[in-house]
């Protein structure tokens, strides 16, 4: 009886090391996970906050990015949103609140490819951004390329993926000929 | 896709398309990276065709299409971007014209994007 105790015990031992193990030391793929819910909730706010708080959550945004960060979102409603430094991400960020009193970002469905070198990594996933009463609400599926550097998935590149391609040709308006 | 459907919950049969692809007339869900969020649309064109509005009417290969699901009038009036589809695309459209068509999400998906047929 005592020695199936302690093989219990050393069961259960051994299970908790192996998962403190996989918290501290994740594959790519949970470190890239967790890192873009860390970008999701750095983005989202629930309250506009003041001129510091606001900085502070701001530069914790930006910190996600490379220093070259190059980011150009089409978003279904024509508009474009381009970054090309963490200066832009954090002029964004801090003039958000003026505009929406909250805001929430989701970054859902990562399909994550790392690179051979287990350094870099490209992410599919969906944008989901809503202000309360669905007041602005955006839909969009991007491709991130990150990059680990120091240890740190960092995002380096942010383009559009069109789900639907061969929409309207905005510069192609001629009339076609009806059968 | 009003006013065919008006929101709330929906179903999608994933088998609908096991023996045969979507058909024109279709309501299908297509995913974006993932299920999550997907957006429901019509199957308006099949591979191989070409895909045009022309005063507000629907045209595949140069013949215009009956609609009857299309309660309201638009003026459409565009080619679609490389508007002959691929052997694996379909081009989908929402019921709802009545709005700018470069405000309305529509396009040619992937065989692959399509999830299933969306039961009414």
């Amino acid at each position: 009886m005592k020695s199936a105790l302690r093989v219990m015990l050393v069961g259960i031992l051994a299970a908790l090391g192996i998962w403190v193990w996989g918290y501290f030391h994740p594959s790519p793929q949970e470190a890239i996970r967790r890192r873009l819910a860390d970008v999701a909730r750095a983005a989202s706010y629930t309250e506009p906050g003041g001129m510091i708080a606001r900085a502070v959550k701001a530069q914790k945004l930006a910190g996600y990015f490379s220093p070259e960060i190059a980011m150009r979102i089409d978003l279904p409603d024509q508009s474009r949103h381009e970054a090309a430094s963490r200066d832009e991400i954090m002029a964004r960020a801090m003039a958000l609140p003026t505009i929406f009193r909250s805001f929430k970002v989701q970054l859902l469905d990562p399909n994550i490819t790392v690179g051979a070198d287990r350094k870099s990594a490209i992410v599919d996933l969906t944008l989901r951004a809503e202000t309360p009463g669905d007041q602005y609400l955006a839909v969009q599926e991007i491709k991130c390329t990150m990059r680990q550097v120091d240890g740190e998935w960092i995002i380096v590149r942010v383009d559009t993926v069109k789900t639907l391609n061969r929409a309207p040709d905005p510069n192609r308006r001629e009339t076609p000929k009806l059968a | 896709m009003l006013p065919t459907y008006s929101g709330g919950l929906n179903f999608v049969n994933r088998l609908a398309f096991l023996g045969h692809g979507p058909r024109r007339g279709d309501v299908v869900a297509i995913r974006l990276a993932g299920e999550s969020i997907m957006f429901m649309k019509r199957v308006v064109g099949l591979p191989g065709e070409t895909v045009t509005f022309s005063n507000g009417r629907l045209l595949v290969d140069g013949r215009p299409q009956e609609e009857p699901y299309v309660k309201f009038k638009c003026n459409w009036d565009f080619v679609p971007e490389r508007s002959t589809l691929g052997e694996d695309e379909y081009y989908v459209v929402g019921d709802n014209r009545s709005m700018p068509h470069l405000d309305h999400t529509q396009g040619a998906a992937k065989r692959e994007r399509i999830v299933g047929k969306v039961l009414r």
